[in-house]
């Protein structure tokens, strides 16, 4: 029984990209074969964290929602790309979002049909035989974020401690209750290191009567690695990385 | 009131089963959909019509026998609620072995208003004549007008 997981955030820079990327690893290196979908097409972004580049994208998900390829023919393996070691039993696949402007501002202009993003993603579970799909969504709450939230079986949303952040998230908590979301998990980013970080995952909880699968500080290397590799795999002792095992922990 | 009717759930009074058909036919009726269903109708619709259509939509299917316990009718009941969502267009057949299967009718993602994005998609169409179809980014002026302040783009994005 595979699981789909929305990774999703109320607003933008919050870490969501990294994060899917830095969970889907994670996983991948426990042997499970998991899939990244990234239905942000309007910024699309996790690519780079996988160190694919746009040439070497043959297609895209803009190629299967324009009937041009097969859901599969969009989805490229990763594996060894991000860094795991060649014959390990997990596989990590992406499907990338164009990052070609005119692609972007066709779907912007056009739109795109949604059951077929959702069978897309029934058709890649079936034949990529993955675990997990994991789809790193668009910030905020339109409606083709909400339709990912409601085909998938956990959320995760992540927040940073900013009161921004914070009443935006209640929208969101609210909306993903309304559409019957069986789980939801949120997590807590870029929390300053003078906070405590029990302190914090208390008193999230209890705005939002949800579980927090883990309070992650800022961190200058997540900073100055800036997207140019996964952080759990340049980083595998520290604590953040500690922390995302955490979250996987849940997750599976 | 039938007792051999299954109770429907999550009613806010108590209703029979034939009585929340009859509504849920009536409320179906009243729905104005247009090009399928939206994430929003999977938050606005009455219970239990929205926890059986959000089921359906994360399942990526549903049958008939499914639908109706999601709605606490008896098949026979279910079934004229499932025809008119498929007359309607929030349904649709998606399988016929071993039993009919029917999927969410999902509607295209919004499309943006106005000419904005042809006029944008045409000007970026204008730009990249000659240049390399595969590019993802324009590049920047050699040098900006001196009445320009931001990038390439936002040039474009002005003009519309």
């Amino acid at each position: 029984m595979s699981t789909i997981i929305s990774v999703h955030s109320f607003r933008g820079g919050t870490g969501k990209s990294n994060s899917t990327a830095n969970l889907a690893t994670l996983m991948a290196a426990r042997g499970q074969r998991v899939g990244v979908i990234d239905t942000d097409i309007q910024s699309p972004g996790v690519h780079v964290l996988f160190k694919l580049e746009p040439d070497q994208m043959q297609h895209t998900l803009n190629d299967y929602l324009w009937g041009n390829c097969t859901i599969e023919q969009a989805a490229h393996d990763v594996t060894e790309r991000v860094g795991l070691p060649p014959g390990s039993p997990g596989r990590l696949f992406l499907v990338p979002s164009s990052v070609r402007s005119r692609d972007i501002v066709r779907i912007l202009r056009e739109g795109y049909d949604m059951g077929l993003l959702n069978d897309g993603f029934r058709h890649l579970i079936e034949l990529l035989k993955l675990d997990v799909l994991i789809i790193d969504t668009h910030p905020g709450v339109g409606e083709e974020t909400l339709l990912s939230i409601a085909m998938s079986d956990v959320m995760l949303l992540i927040l940073r401690p900013d009161h921004q952040d914070f009443q935006g998230t209640a929208v969101t908590v609210e909306v993903a209750r309304q559409l019957d979301i069986p789980r939801m998990l949120l997590l807590v980013n870029k929390t300053p290191t003078s906070y405590n970080p029990d302190d914090v995952q208390r008193q999230v909880e209890r705005s939002y009567d949800c579980p927090v699968a883990a309070v992650l500080p800022h961190s200058d290397e997540m900073m100055t690695l800036a997207s140019g590799g996964v952080f759990v795999l340049q980083y595998p002792q520290h604590t953040i990385t500690q922390s995302y095992n955490r979250v996987v922990d849940q997750l599976l | 009131v039938n007792p051999s009717e299954p109770a429907a759930p999550e009613t806010a009074v108590s209703e029979t089963a034939g009585e929340v058909q009859v509504r849920l036919l009536r409320d179906i009726g009243a729905w104005p959909i247009r090009e399928g269903v939206r994430s929003t109708d999977l938050t606005a619709l009455d219970e239990p019509l929205r926890s059986a259509l959000n089921a359906a939509v994360r399942q990526g299917q549903t049958t008939l026998r499914v639908f109706a316990g999601g709605l606490g009718l008896n098949p026979e009941q279910a079934q004229s609620v499932l025809e008119l969502l498929l007359s309607r267009g929030a349904l649709r057949l998606s399988g016929a072995e071993p039993e009919p299967s029917y999927q969410v009718r999902l509607a295209r993602s919004g499309r943006s208003g106005g000419e904005l994005w042809q006029r944008v998609s045409t000007a970026l169409d204008r730009r990249l004549v000659g240049g390399d179809p595969d590019q993802t980014a324009e590049p920047p002026p050699a040098e900006p007008p001196a009445d320009e302040h931001g990038p390439a783009d936002q040039t474009d994005d002005r003009a519309c």
